[in-house]
């Protein structure tokens, strides 16, 4: 593993660490899933230059899927926390298999349609899903995993370190898809798609298959935020919160996997600092999202990058 | 006599109602350079996309190396052995020129696999073929700089670079040397020479003096039929003739 890599996996660790001194569980918490969310929107935005506008459906049927079973029986969390991410992964899969063969505008299109038609699925189930009123009496599990003692996750600091656990697992996991072979394929198509198919590599399969790996991540993000306020919203399937995702994606940068966790911290704070002072806070945001895609095209990661040299003369002045 | 490597029959190329390529058949006998020559918009560079099956064809069929390729996708056609370079260079400008030519090499060595669970970086089996290609193009000192930043003429090796490390048994060349300079030209002519004698090349080229000297056979293609087949000599005699015929 390369030594930037290396950086970034140690601030990002420092950062769940000391989040809870600055903020509530809850809040923390919510942070650490978006933030998986969008890396695991990374693959398939930033890698392969896809901007699906279906990663709200990823994550809302993960969350439906885990959040209705643990709503009814009374299992293991690893059983919710399975099914929500197969459900997503095979959803994906389907997804991504159709909206690969297009491109550009009609593939966003046809992101977009699909997360509508999960939208208004679980909006007409009532039955199931609650509706628009959202799925609620989501209890957390008593146990982790099958045989072991239970753990009270009621408590918000156990929560936090079990969302904490997961999501860097899973971080890491992601981390690795993107420096995989495939990761490359991805990234080739993206830059040449023609020469890429003339190496001999199939385009569709791999584009397919990021959407499918990356289904299996918002799942289990899904499922996680499910647990989270006890309720699964319908708001979190809407086409805003997919375009969300995208934004977070953005405003840490398309340049690495790193940028979508501080993208999407830097979105919920804004969010939520921005929401208690106007109600009008997107139209900020928008100016904000405005100003990084104009101005600062690889996101919150090139402001640091810029900086860095300027820190450094100032540190260097400062030595004697 | 064995049967030969590439085998194009009656193939058919329709644009709406113009006729790119009309009824060409053509078979490529293993170990030869063949070069196909022809004036803008005799079809040429249409055969080569049918070939490679950039574009499907309106009829006709393609059989390499013995099997039907007319219905396969660009992909499988590639895995077969069927190598390219297009006439506008074509490479992957964000990465480095070793980047470039390892996501070839790693096909070739691992036959596509879309492997996401182990590190690109683990796949260091490549390197020494992918050192090995840098040196015969002349690339090695700048194997770190960004594809991107390359010179034209460093883009075109790195372009004939990627498409050797497929492993390619029939390599088709679009004008390889069309924008370089004079001494840019003579590097990429001796390039060609080396792959020919190892495999088979069918490049399309516009420089006379390149193509005299190191065809084994010539195609002349005119409004999508090939007009002219035969060995430099003969078809340079047979031009000749054509040019006194119509009095041009």
């Amino acid at each position: 593993m390369t030594r930037s890599r290396m950086v970034g996996l140690g601030v990002l660790a420092g950062s769940i660490l000391v989040a809870p001194a600055l903020l509530s569980f809850s809040t923390a918490s919510e942070l650490l899933i978006f933030g998986l969310a969008a890396a695991a929107a990374y693959p398939v935005i930033g890698v392969g230059g896809l901007f699906s506008f279906g990663q709200a459906a990823l994550f809302g049927i993960g969350g439906y899927t885990g959040g209705w079973l643990m709503a009814h029986a009374a299992l293991p969390l690893l059983w919710p926390l399975l099914a929500g991410a197969a459900a997503a992964g095979l959803f994906a899969t389907a997804m991504g298999a159709m909206c690969v063969r297009r491109s550009s505008i009609y593939f966003i299109m046809l992101t977009f349609a699909f997360n509508q038609l999960v939208y208004y699925a679980i909006y007409s189930w009532r039955g199931v899903t609650g509706g628009q009123d959202g799925l609620a009496d989501i209890a957390r599990p008593a146990r982790l995993l099958p045989y072991l003692p239970g753990v009270n996750l009621d408590r918000p600091v156990n929560f936090y370190v079990l969302v904490a656990v997961i999501v860097f697992g899973c971080f890491l996991l992601l981390l690795r898809i993107v420096d995989s072979p495939l990761g490359r394929v991805l990234d080739a198509a993206k830059q040449n798609a023609r020469r890429a198919a003339a190496i001999g590599y199939d385009i569709h399969r791999a584009q397919t298959l990021a959407f499918a790996l990356s289904g299996v991540f918002s799942g289990i993000a899904g499922v996680l935020y499910a647990m989270l306020y006890w309720i699964m919203p319908i708001d979190a399937v809407a086409w805003v919160n997919s375009g969300n995702l995208v934004f977070m994606v953005l405003i840490g940068g398309l340049g690495s996997i790193f940028g979508a966790p501080i993208g999407a911290a830097v979105f919920i704070l804004l969010q939520d600092s921005l929401s208690l002072v106007w109600d009008r806070w997107p139209l900020l945001f928008g100016l904000i999202v405005i100003g990084v895609v104009l101005f600062l095209q690889g996101g919150v990661l090139e402001l640091g990058g810029m900086l860095r040299p300027a820190l450094r003369r100032a540190s260097g002045a400062d030595a004697p | 006599m064995t049967a030969p490597l590439l085998s194009v029959s009656r193939l058919v190329m329709n644009f709406g109602g113009h006729r790119a390529v009309d009824g060409v058949s053509l078979d490529i006998d293993s170990g030869k350079l063949v070069c196909i020559l022809g004036p803008n918009g005799a079809g040429k560079t249409t055969l080569f996309n049918l070939l490679t099956k950039d574009l499907r064809p309106t009829s006709g069929s393609i059989r390499f190396d013995g099997s039907d390729v007319t219905a396969l996708p660009p992909h499988a056609v590639a895995r077969l052995g069927i190598g390219r370079s297009y006439q506008i260079t074509s490479i992957f400008p964000a990465w480095s020129v070793e980047d470039n030519v390892w996501i070839a090499a790693y096909r070739h060595a691992h036959g596509g696999r879309l492997v996401f669970g182990r590190r690109a970086a683990f796949y260091r089996a490549v390197a020494p073929r992918i050192a090995g290609l840098l040196d015969l193009v002349g690339l090695t000192k700048l194997r770190g700089v960004s594809a991107g930043a390359l010179s034209y003429g460093d883009q075109r090796l790195l372009e004939i670079a990627i498409t050797l490390a497929t492993g390619p048994r029939l390599i088709l060349l679009d004008e390889p040397t069309s924008g370089l300079s004079q001494e840019e030209t003579g590097r990429v002519g001796g390039l060609i020479r080396t792959l020919a004698a190892s495999t088979t090349v069918v490049m399309i080229e516009h420089k006379m003096d390149v193509v005299m000297e190191i065809s084994d056979r010539l195609v002349v293609m005119d409004r999508g039929r090939v007009i002219a087949d035969g060995s430099p000599a003969a078809v340079a005699a047979d031009a000749a003739v054509k040019a006194a015929y119509f009095g041009t």
